[in-house]
């Protein structure tokens, strides 16, 4: 997979899968990474019904994703089935290595110290301290 | 009417009651949320509310209707009267030139709040069931559940997580995209709860007012202060609110901190939101939404409100302060 083509388009102040992907293409992406596995039809009719999308539209961005390397494609009957070419915790574990080790061969120590700041915000770990006693208690069931 | 009776029967009222006015209600305000009959937050936002409204109230009553200006009357407490004039003669030399310029703007900025509102709507246009349904189905639920009528709603295409209440007599509720996709069923209905909860409360013709009325006691540090407390009150009713509405605290602590994380956090974002769409936001800084969740999660939410001692307690912060101001100026 070419990783360096989605880190050279890192865009840092987009939201979730949008700083590597372009808009519709993260949308693709989640609907396949949910899925396992789709043909363009199966992701057309998610998409058509929320953003009224033409077929060839969802069919382009689905080839593009394929010649990026980050989708392959197998022939099924008259269709393709498209596969996600790693799991959506295993890519985004290459981008985050990616964009660090980038950061840290060049800015190691203003990078190190604004890590060790936002680490150490207590507001920030107590929220997230909050966070793992509200995952616990809604997976024993509390709503 | 010269420069100096404008400042010497108009403006030197208005700066004592703006100074002393908020803090003796405030101070009063502040002893009655310590008992334990007001430890809901619904009654804190109304109690942290009314000092705002006490300065202009007292300059409304006696300058209409029975002061004719500044004099020591020779009351026992004259001397009280006497320092708080030559304070407030002082104070209102120098303020006056500020007073008029502050004014123009806060009136200019409480129309453009307006306008800034109409503009989110024109951009976005409202929203139908048949484009948002798992939004709609939540939502007519709810508003069926807590008596109200189905808001108008806009989503905006942004991707930060953003959701707010404006208007007031047809309220609008406005969320973004980006707060739609993150969160699951569960956390959305508490979302949309927490909103329909500044709704019924007329969170956002209050707070506007609340603005307008901080901006004219520009001279007063304090107002800064109580409308954090009261901002910070509002915002845990209103969860209060959605938390016995869809009885789901941990879906709801959880939206917070997604909202959080995923909120504008610019500069330029920040002065805009506070100042033209202040209406209602949902989520504040880190230390405040911890605040708020770990008050859900240690069900603080469930302490009963009394409606009738509220209304007993506006009594004392509204009207005590008030006669204290007829004796001051």
């Amino acid at each position: 997979m070419l990783l360096k083509k989605f880190i050279s388009d890192f865009k840092p102040h987009k939201m979730g899968y949008t700083k590597v992907f372009g808009e519709l293409e993260a949308e693709v992406m989640k609907l396949i990474w949910a899925a396992g596995s789709a043909t363009v039809r199966e992701i057309y009719d998610v998409i058509h019904q929320e953003k009224g999308l033409a077929y060839t539209t969802v069919m382009t961005i689905m080839s593009r994703l394929a010649d990026k390397g980050i989708l392959r494609k197998q022939p099924q009957g008259n269709a393709f089935v498209y596969f996600p070419e790693v799991t959506e915790k295993e890519f985004a574990d290459m981008v985050v290595t990616e964009v660090l080790d980038g950061l840290l061969d060049e800015f190691a120590e203003p990078a190190i110290s604004h890590m060790i700041e936002k680490l150490g915000s207590e507001d920030i770990s107590r929220l997230e301290r909050l966070e793992q006693i509200i995952k616990e208690r809604r997976l024993k069931g509390g709503s | 009417m010269t420069y100096s009776v404008f400042v010497n029967s108009f403006v030197h009222p208005f700066i004592i009651y703006g100074l002393t006015g908020t803090v003796i209600s405030y101070a009063i305000a502040l002893f009655l949320v310590r008992l334990k009959v007001f430890n809901d937050s619904r009654s804190r936002a109304l109690l942290f509310a009314i000092p705002f409204f006490v300065p202009f109230i007292s300059f409304a009553v006696y300058k209409v209707f029975l002061n004719s200006g500044c004099y020591v009357a020779g009351y026992p407490w004259g001397f009280v009267q006497k320092w708080t004039c030559s304070a407030g003669g002082i104070l209102a030399s120098v303020f006056t030139p500020f007073v008029i310029v502050i004014s123009a703007l806060a009136v200019a900025k409480a129309l453009l709040s307006l306008l800034a509102a109409r503009r989110i709507i024109k951009k976005s246009g409202y929203v139908t069931a048949g484009k948002h349904p798992r939004l709609f189905s939540v939502l007519v639920s709810l508003c069926g559940k807590s008596g109200i009528r189905v808001p108008a709603v806009v989503v905006t295409g942004d991707r930060f997580a953003r959701a707010y209440t404006m208007g007031w007599r047809s309220p609008v509720l406005v969320l973004s995209e980006g707060l739609l996709d993150s969160l699951d069923d569960e956390e959305l209905e508490t979302v949309v709860a927490h909103e329909i909860g500044h709704i019924k409360r007329g969170d956002s013709l209050l707070t506007w007012f609340m603005v307008f009325l901080r901006d004219l006691m520009f001279f007063n540090p304090l107002c800064y202060w109580i409308f954090k407390h009261f901002v910070s009150e509002k915002e845990m009713a209103a969860d209060d609110f959605a938390v016995k509405l869809t009885n789901r605290p941990m879906a709801f602590g959880q939206a917070l901190i997604k909202v959080w994380r995923l909120s504008p956090r610019g500069f330029l974002d920040r002065i805009l939101m506070d100042n033209l769409v202040h209406q209602a936001h949902f989520a504040s800084d880190a230390g405040i939404i911890g605040n708020r969740v770990e008050r859900i999660l240690n069900d603080e939410h469930k302490v009963a409100n009394r409606s009738g001692f509220l209304y007993l307690a506006i009594l004392p912060v509204m009207l005590l302060p008030v006669a204290m101001l007829y004796v001051l100026c």
